[in-house]
């Protein structure tokens, strides 16, 4: 591909999944800046838990700026019990990816972490400086450490050659082309693919747990433009949390009322309190990113929903591949 | 023949400190050249059968000693004449051991020819002229061509303190696809056991004391080495994702400070006792103080490495939890720098001064580790004398200085 034509020519590594997708919205929406050259990939184009592609492809785009946000992921059930792939396929994708960047003398990496990964016991709001101040929830311990990782890494190559890798730690992230599988997915997925086929079957829905978890949910889009910033503002190597602050904490009763109100469902609301109901909160402190950006606004949590779950947009939420 | 078929008996005796290393260590087969192999399976790896061995017998054979055996030899199990696979183990287990070449790992080959061999048990030592195993098709093709039921993981890129601060990254990465070649290609070959080998500097750097085996991964290690430090610790998340996937029983130890011989003597970069005893031999023989880094009143627990290796067999064949285990000598045999170095100018019967530089940092001042656990399985392992070990290595020291790593 040749060098750069402009300023930065950007590689986004898991184009096809929920965050990637958003990220080509927004950069065709109008975000892209002139001289920014923006490469979208995914499975198809390389194996990244595979060496030698992953450099082929490197060498082929020679990046100046790397969006990683390729790995293996998985619901609760899969991580319990696939821990040694979830750990050692990402922690290949990983080394791969940024050894192949720092190959070729890409300038930046911003990869992206999550806040499962955080310490199972700790005080709260979770904050940037706590990721390694004790073990992660043992069920996805794989995950979480493969994910760690990534952190220690980039201290490593700022510290040895001072490279400016760096990750994001989103909360809850939703949105179109996320994961609808309801064993699978994540919980408000989940739910918006429970109502949608409780109208169909004019059935209850059924919401697992108790519905008192709380979380901090943050739409996709949102995510998308703040990982840009990231990518051309942000030059720290310590990561940084993108979410919506604390007092936009929900519990999952209320999303779930926010679904059904979106969805227009007028059928029952249960909950199934035999189900488990995962952490009862991962509280995220978005402080650091509100110093840097105080005014920066979330698209309200209700209004999103209602663009998730429209009937009209149920192709372009990707259903018909949960 | 001690590898291999044969049936050298000898059981690992935990009730004391072995006997000394004099007399001097029986010779070892002729350095195996390539293409130069018996036909036999231990010839294959050793070169010319000598006969079985008994404790105290005087084998004739070329004498290539260094008071432990072992230097030059070519550890190679295979050569180009296509030896291709070593079949299956003839016994019960067969154990490859990586690292071989280092202070563990030449403890653990002094064991196991001074008796601890079990009968039907194949040791192979191998160490980087072997394979590169930061290199996973290396890696794979050594473990298909060995097919351990056992390993003993000791490999590692390891340096001193200055080394590490600069080298972060190296560290991290090298030892993350060492690690993760050999597990890996143990599981693959069907291993039913693997035990690495951590450290007590990866622990959290905030801490309570004394630390023991559940308290690895509650904080951050100390930033100097963090990129060791948390290659070593995933070891430990490696083993537990593959009991927990395939409910095999990979597992590690933790040793605290280790000495012995062929340690690395260097001073600049190895580590404290080693440094004191070749500072001794150089303050002797040009007449000058020792001088000590730092205060002199951190306080270790040494543990020598002949106790060590023979703790590491006993892990290998009756230790079972994925949940590492620590091998050291108990807290109340935790001895400050000073009194380390005041052993050392004894047992080389040192008559200068000896100064302690306070400008040069003393590291961590404490870093006791428990031994509960190790002393509610074997609560009758008695630990070679500290002094009596650094007289060992002093000895060993002196009389191997030209060969010796520094």
């Amino acid at each position: 591909m040749g060098e750069p034509q402009g300023s930065m020519r950007i590689l986004v590594t898991g184009s096809s999944g929920l965050v990637g997708r958003a990220i080509q919205k927004v950069v065709a929406d109008g975000a892209r800046l002139p001289g920014e050259d923006w490469v979208f990939v995914s499975s198809k184009d390389a194996d990244l838990t595979d060496a030698a592609q992953t450099r082929a492809l490197f060498e082929k785009v020679r990046p100046t700026h790397v969006i990683h946000l390729a790995a293996m992921v998985g619901g609760l059930f899969r991580n319990i019990k696939y821990n040694l792939d979830f750990w050692r396929k990402n922690v290949h994708i990983n080394d791969n990816v940024l050894h192949s960047a720092f190959e070729v003398g890409a300038r930046k990496v911003v990869s992206c972490l999550s806040t499962c990964i955080f310490p199972d016991k700790t005080t709260y709001p979770i904050d940037e400086t706590m990721i390694h101040n004790g073990p992660p929830h043992s069920s996805n311990f794989g995950y979480s450490y493969a994910k760690r990782m990534i952190d220690v890494q980039n201290r490593a190559y700022f510290q040895q050659h001072g490279c400016t890798f760096t990750a994001v730690i989103p909360t809850n992230v939703f949105g179109p082309h996320d994961n609808f599988n309801i064993e699978d997915g994540h919980v408000l997925p989940g739910l918006i693919h429970k109502v949608h086929l409780a109208k169909s079957s004019g059935s209850a829905l059924t919401v697992w747990g108790t519905g008192k978890p709380r979380r901090q949910f943050i739409y996709s889009l949102d995510l998308a433009r703040l990982f840009i910033w990231v990518l051309r503002e942000y030059n720290e190597v310590e990561p940084i949390i993108l979410s919506v602050g604390e007092e936009d904490e929900v519990s999952i009763q209320e999303a779930a009322e926010a679904v059904v109100e979106a969805m227009d469902f007028h059928g029952d609301v249960t909950f199934d309190t035999t189900k488990s109901d995962g952490q009862f909160k991962k509280t995220a402190s978005n402080g650091k990113l509100r110093a840097y950006l105080p005014d920066f606004r979330f698209t309200p949590f209700k209004q999103v929903l209602i663009l998730c779950c429209h009937l009209d947009t149920w192709t372009c939420c990707g259903l018909g591949k949960s | 023949m001690w590898l291999g078929g044969g049936d050298v008996s000898g059981q690992l005796d935990l009730s004391g400190p072995q006997e000394a290393i004099s007399p001097p260590w029986r010779p070892h087969p002729v350095p195996l050249a390539p293409g130069s192999l018996g036909p036999g399976l231990g010839q294959l790896l050793w070169g010319p059968v000598l006969s079985a061995v008994t404790p105290g017998s005087d084998v004739s054979g070329e004498l290539v000693s260094d008071g432990w055996g072992h230097d030059g030899l070519s550890l190679t199990p295979f050569g180009p004449t296509g030896a291709a696979n070593m079949g299956e183990p003839q016994g019960s287990m067969r154990i490859l051991v990586t690292g071989s070449s280092g202070l563990v790992g030449r403890a653990i080959q002094k064991v196991v020819a001074d008796g601890a061999r079990l009968p039907g048990e194949d040791w192979v030592f191998v160490s980087s002229k072997d394979a590169d195993l930061t290199d996973a098709a290396q890696t794979r093709a050594l473990f298909e061509k060995v097919r351990p039921t056992h390993v003993i993981h000791l490999a590692a890129m390891v340096g001193g303190l200055f080394r590490n601060i600069k080298y972060n990254l190296d560290f991290w990465r090298k030892n993350v696809h060492i690690n993760d070649n050999v597990l890996h290609s143990a599981f693959e070959v069907g291993a039913r056991k693997v035990v690495s080998c951590l450290s007590t500097c990866i622990f959290p750097d905030k801490t309570t004391y004394p630390i023991d085996e559940t308290m690895i991964h509650n904080g951050p290690p100390h930033s100097s080495n963090f990129g060791y430090s948390y290659a070593k610790r995933m070891i430990d998340v490696q083993n537990r994702a593959y009991f927990q996937q395939h409910g095999c029983t990979f597992t590690a130890v933790i040793p605290t400070n280790v000495f012995g011989p062929h340690d690395n003597f260097n001073i600049e970069d190895g580590h404290v006792l080693p440094g004191l005893i070749h500072k001794v031999h150089l303050a002797k023989s040009s007449g000058s103080a020792l001088t000590v880094w730092g205060t002199g009143k951190p306080r270790r627990q040494f543990i020598y490495s002949l106790d060590l290796a023979r703790l590491f067999i006993w892990v290998l064949r009756e230790y079972n939890e994925v949940e590492p285990i620590i091998l050291s000598v108990g807290e109340e045999d935790e001895v400050s720098i000073q009194e380390a170095a005041e052993a050392v100018v004894e047992a080389m019967d040192f008559h200068g001064d000896v100064t302690f530089d306070t400008t040069k940092s003393d590291g961590q001042f404490k870093k006791t580790a428990s031994n509960g656990k190790l002393r509610a399985y074997l609560p009758d392992f008695r630990f070679t004398p500290f002094k009596q070990a650094v007289k060992e290595t002093c000895a060993w020291f002196t009389d191997n200085y030209e060969q010796a790593r520094k």
